[in-house]
């Protein structure tokens, strides 16, 4: 998913306000890291679902429960906490579309998900059933901001 | 939603498909500009802190769809 990486920890935000809003932001979108492969590459893939984007252990909740420990050295728990739900709402949400990820990495390299969405971009963006999700969580985001 | 061998024939013409997803491309960017205000709003200069790393993808995101759409 696209926004649903800001608007799904605006919304934690919202019921859990203890978090730190800029924390979640930044483990939610640690993960996207990996898009450069997926960038700079010079042609795309013979099959999307095979690009590097999304299949590196910054797509696994292993590394948001690894990146805890010196988090929580360096600013404390809450700071701690906040990052590793932002990073677990990133892979859980990647997870729901047709590639699924890594949920079991390092104990397996094997895709879960419910292969509900799209893995293609550019049928990603047009999809209205996924533009309506998007629009909704996008909504109640605002609200949470505004309010 | 395609199945996963559709998708892999998919080549995109960007230029075509822009103009006839206009209206999704418009929502989408509006969407992202709103949150960005109220996110903005929210942390103030903190904002940086989840922007600045990502400028460089948006960059070399936007290089390549420069040169898709000239090419």
């Amino acid at each position: 998913m696209i926004l649903a990486h800001v608007t799904v920890p605006v919304i934690i935000y919202g019921f859990f306000p203890q978090l730190d809003l800029l924390a979640l932001l930044i483990g939610a979108n640690l993960s996207s890291f990996d898009a450069l492969p997926t960038l700079i590459r010079r042609k795309p893939p013979e099959k999307p679902i095979e690009e590097t984007h999304a299949a590196t252990v910054l797509h696994t909740l292993f590394f948001f429960l690894v990146l805890f420990v010196p988090v929580y050295f360096l600013f404390g728990f809450r700071i701690a906490l906040s990052v590793s739900v932002g990073g677990f709402t990133h892979v859980l949400i990647d997870a729901l579309d047709e590639k699924g990820r890594m949920l079991l990495y390092p104990l397996s390299r094997k895709f879960y998900g419910p292969r509900l969405f799209t893995y293609d971009f550019w049928t990603y963006v047009t999809d209205k059933k996924i533009f309506l999700l998007e629009f909704t969580l996008f909504l109640i985001s605002c609200a949470f901001l505004i309010l | 939603m395609g199945s996963a061998k559709f998708l892999c024939m998919l080549r995109v013409a960007l230029k075509e498909w822009g103009r006839r997803n206009w209206k999704y491309i418009g929502s989408w960017i509006a969407m992202g500009l709103i949150l960005l205000g109220l996110l903005i709003r929210k942390l103030g200069a903190d904002i940086l802190f989840l922007i600045v790393p990502f400028l460089p993808y948006l960059l070399i995101s936007l290089a390549r769809l420069v040169k898709e759409v000239k090419g």
